[in-house]
This record gives C-alpha cells, structure tokens and sequence, in this order.
C-alpha cells in the first residue's frame, strides 16, 4: 500500500509541520496508522509526509466514511489552522460546512465564503494564518476595504507595504469610516497611508505629539539620547533611551546634567 | 431573553482586582450574577456572555463563612449584574441582607432598573446604599436596551430618598460627544444633595474584545480618539477625558457644593489634572469607607 500514492485530503501547506511530530516520528516511528477515505488520506497527512520522507514504512487504515466528516471526527482534539478550516469549508458537502466553521470557532458570516477565497488565494495570507498571526477579522477588513476601494476607484489592494501597516491602515480606515470621513486620499504606499489616517483621526493626539516632538528637537539631543512621549500621553511621563558606551558617556551625562530643567519643563509641559 | 441557574464553584465574595495603573475604589463584588436582562451596546459583560443573558449564582450560604474575615467593607452585586433587574427573576436581595445585617458591612445596589420593591420590603434601611447608574436622556434612548429612562431612575431614587435610604449615583460610562446638562439639572432639582453618598465618574473605556461586539452594536459609540492604555483597555484621549470631568463638575458643582465625587478607574495624572490632589487606592477607599458609615 505505501508504494500507492494517495491523494491529501487537505494541502500539507494549510497545516502546521511541526518538529515534535518529526522528532517523534524518527525515534518512536508510526504509533497510529494513516486512515483512508475514498482515496484520500483523511487523518495523519503530516505523519504520511515524514514518514516518506524518512523513507520509512507506513501503515495505513481505510475507512469507510464520507472524508470530510471522517476527518473532523478524528481531529476534534486538535486545532485546526484557519487555512485547513478555509479549504475544508469550501470542499466539503454543504451539509458539513457549518459544523466546519463551528469546530475552528469560526463565526457564520454572510462573507466568510469570501474571506477564505481571499485566504486561500494568497500564500502570504497562509503563512501569517498558519502562524496565527492574522484571524478572521484582519482578512474581513481586508476585503471590506478592497470592496471600499473598488467603490471610490482607488486601489487600495495596491497599496504595498508590510503585512502590518496595511492591517494597520485597514484598521485605520474602518474607523474613517467610523468617524464618517469622506474623501480620503490614497497615498503612494501603506506607511504614508497609516500617517496621514492617524493624522486626520487623531487631530489632537496629533497636534499634541507634533509640539511634543518639536520641543525635543529644539534640545538638541546627542545621537545616543532619544526622549519619547510615553502610552499616547496617558499620563504625564516621558522615556528616556540611552545607548551607553564608554565613549559617549560623559557627553550624555553632562547633556542631561545641563538640560535638566529643560527636560523638567518638557515632562510638566505635557498636556 | 434566557438565564439559567448555577452553583457558585469558587468564593462568592471578591475584591474588586481593579486595574494597573488606575486608582481603585476598593468596593468588594458579589458574584451573585453574571449579565443581566437589559442590553447596553457599550457593556463590557460581552465579553463573557450573549446580551440579554445571565446566570443567577446560588449559593449565597457561602457569603456567611466568607465574610467572617472581614470587616469595614463595601460590597456590591452591581458589577457583573444590574443588582435589581435580575431580582424580578431570582429574589436575591433579602438573603444578602440577613447576612450581612448587623456587621460592620455595607451593601451597594447598582441598578438601571426601578424595580424598588425589594429594597422597600427589607426590614431596615440599614447598611444600605441605593446606587443608580445615570447617563444623558440621548445615550439612554440610543444605548442602553430595556433599562428605565434616567428620568424614571431618578423618580425611583427619590422615592427612597423619602423612605431613608441613603444613594449613590454613577455615571459611567459617559460618552463624550453628549451632553449632560440635562441630566444634571434633573438630578439636583429631585434629590437632596444630604441624602447622596457619592457620585462616581468615568468615560467610556472597553477592552479590545468588547471593540467588536461594540462595533456589531452601535459603531457611533467608537467615534474619537481611543488608545490602548496601560491595563488593555482602549481610553479617549486623556486630556479630552479631563475636559469632560472639568465641563461635568463644573456643572454638578454649581448645584451641588458638598457630594463627594470620585472617578472610577482613572490614573493619577487625572486626578491631579482635574480635582488637584493626589489620590490612591488606599485613600479612595478609605474615603468611601467613612462615608459608607453614615449608612448604620
């Protein structure tokens, strides 16, 4: 039977390969067998993985189920990885994919069809997923503001930057829109984009930092002293960064001997 | 609207654990519920359960053993429940009250119901302080499902003012693009100022869980600038939260000269910024403390 091969039931890249699985499998081998349904290997894919590639004898198991249900049934100690979710969902029978969504916690949202088209068209969308570092709401605000950029002809999906400044202009814009700001503009990438939404929807914040800032610039800090407003001004505090070496030692000391009122206006300053 | 009863697993009573950062007032909870029947579109109870759904805790038998080891304590079943909107479905009060009646113990209600029969019908007035959470008559209309109109909770109030209870009020959250003037001048004009322990403060504040449930519920209560503070939670602005506090007691105070009025869960920069002092969880509870002994 090992000499077959099988089809997945699931892509291996929607599942999370871990090293205690390969270790285990090197030393103690195959504990359960793979299970089979219809051709497909329904439960142990990554086990199924290793072993061939340790070149190692697999035992397997077949079952006579239906493959999707088979597999939910033998995972539900597990969590599954929101890729495996999406990719379950939209290959099972209709009858299975609520449970689906309610086995991987998944609200039934009118748009989930779209959010797991979304998730499983992009491969960095399921690395960040598989890493549990973006969930159902990020890629919902994802398709929010295609939608929303599709509306005013802009091209927000074009908009590059990293992972997290686009969630973090995604974010920012559900609350212009919250706020009921019309025409925003698009800048040339993520990074401008996140400033200037901060800028228009956090006016006073904003105008607090800029005079903030300006005051630490007019001291003229040495390049190893960096002073910074503290939790968006939560309370009258500021930190203080210094990189300390031997060389630079007695000029930040006696910058900071020196400006000490300075510094003190500045904290008391603080709205 | 759905509720079930449940045997109480751990203690029944428990420190308030305040939060990092943000002086506390020290008041005790007792977990005798969790949710409650009405639905406010800013509850941080989302978190924990559907709207409109509670669990009654059985097992105030509990509360006997627990309070022995303490003493000079304010408690209160209004923080993870409306203390009087769910007496209508399991009568709670009354067995509270024969345990902690004659020791050294406080009970606050907190409700936004008017249901006042349970407090009429306990046989002292004793120990007892009758809050009500107020807000303006617009974020009441537009947030806050199934409660009484603060006009009929100010009525309710007044009734037990007349009876000899003594009050509380607290408006919390106040939402900062409403105005509560209104709510003030009603307020001053039925209650006397003598018989009102305290009035607590605090701007709406949620943690980022409750951000989505709140944004399902009503988004117009996100509006403005909120950032993650010191212990999770999202906070408008400080200086705007200053603002508020300063337009609100300036208000208050051209009524109300004497109450004492405190902030719940603000730092201390607020504090100083606003009032000029400064404050601790120590000193705040002990403050409300003495107050509470007015009420034996």
């Amino acid at each position: 039977m090992a000499s077959r091969n099988f089809k997945l039931l699931v892509p291996l890249e929607y599942l999370k390969i871990d090293e205690i699985l390969q270790r285990s499998l090197k030393k103690e081998g195959q504990l359960s067998p793979v299970i089979l349904a219809e051709g497909n290997i329904v439960d142990g894919i990554k086990r199924y993985h290793i072993l061939k590639k340790l070149k190692k004898k697999i035992e397997f198991k077949e079952m006579k189920s239906e493959p999707f249900s088979l597999r939910l049934n033998l995972n539900l100690q597990r969590k599954f990885t929101l890729p495996e979710i999406a990719f379950m969902y939209k290959k099972a029978p209709e009858k299975l994919k609520l449970e689906i969504l309610k086995t991987g916690g998944i609200p039934s949202i009118p748009e989930i069809n779209e959010i797991f088209d979304l998730l499983l068209s992009n491969k960095n969308l399921i690395r960040k997923a598989n890493l549990n570092k973006i969930n159902i709401s990020t890629l919902n605000d994802l398709i929010f503001w295609e939608k929303k950029a599709k509306e005013v002809s802009l091209k927000f999906s074009k908009l590059e930057g990293t992972f997290s400044e686009l969630k973090n202009v995604s974010s920012l814009l559900r609350k212009a829109k919250i706020e009921g700001l019309e025409n925003i503009k698009f800048k040339k990438n993520a990074k401008e984009m996140e400033i200037y939404l901060r800028k228009i929807l956090y006016p006073n914040y904003s105008s607090a930092l800029k005079k903030f800032k300006e005051k630490i610039r007019s001291l003229k800090l040495p390049k190893d002293l960096k002073i910074k407003e503290k939790d968006f001004f939560e309370e009258k505090e500021l930190e203080i960064f210094i990189n300390l070496n031997e060389k630079n030692q007695e000029e930040i000391f006696k910058f900071l001997f020196e400006n000490q009122e300075k510094i003190k206006n500045i904290l008391k300053e603080i709205p | 609207m759905a509720y079930k009863i449940e045997k109480q697993k751990g203690k029944i009573l428990k420190k308030c654990p305040g939060q990092k950062g943000y002086v506390c007032c020290g008041l005790y909870v007792l977990e005798t519920a969790l949710g409650c029947p009405f639905f406010c579109h800013y509850c941080v109870l989302q978190n924990y359960i559907q709207k409109k759904n509670f669990i009654i805790y059985e097992g105030i038998e509990k509360l006997k053993k627990e309070i022995k080891t303490f003493k000079g304590i304010r408690i209160t079943t209004g923080q993870f429940s409306d203390s009087l909107g769910i007496e209508k479905f399991y009568p709670y009060l009354e067995k509270i009250y024969k345990i902690i009646f004659g020791k050294n113990i406080t009970l606050e209600i907190k409700t936004k119901s008017t249901n006042i029969k349970p407090l009429l019908k306990l046989k002292s007035k004793k120990q007892i302080i009758a809050g009500f959470s107020l807000n303006s008559k617009k974020v009441y209309l537009n947030f806050e499902e199934g409660t009484a109109s603060p006009s009929k909770r100010i009525e309710a109030a007044k009734v037990l003012q007349d009876e000899g209870f003594f009050l509380s009020f607290h408006f919390d959250p106040i939402i900062h693009s409403y105005s509560y003037d209104e709510i003030i001048d009603e307020l001053t004009e039925k209650i006397n100022e003598e018989r009102v322990l305290w009035i607590s403060l605090g701007v709406l504040r949620y943690p980022e869980k409750v951000y989505w449930e709140i944004l399902k519920n009503n988004e117009k209560l996100l509006k403005g600038e909120y950032f993650p503070s010191k212990d999770g939670k999202f906070r408008l602005f400080r200086p705007w939260r200053e603002k508020i506090y300063k337009d609100f007691l300036k208000k208050l105070r051209e009524k109300w000269k004497k109450v004492f009025i405190y902030f719940c869960m603000e730092n201390k920069t607020v504090w100083e910024n606003v009032f000029g002092i400064e404050m601790t969880d120590k000193k705040l509870t002990k403050i409300l403390d003495n107050l509470a002994k007015k009420t034996f």
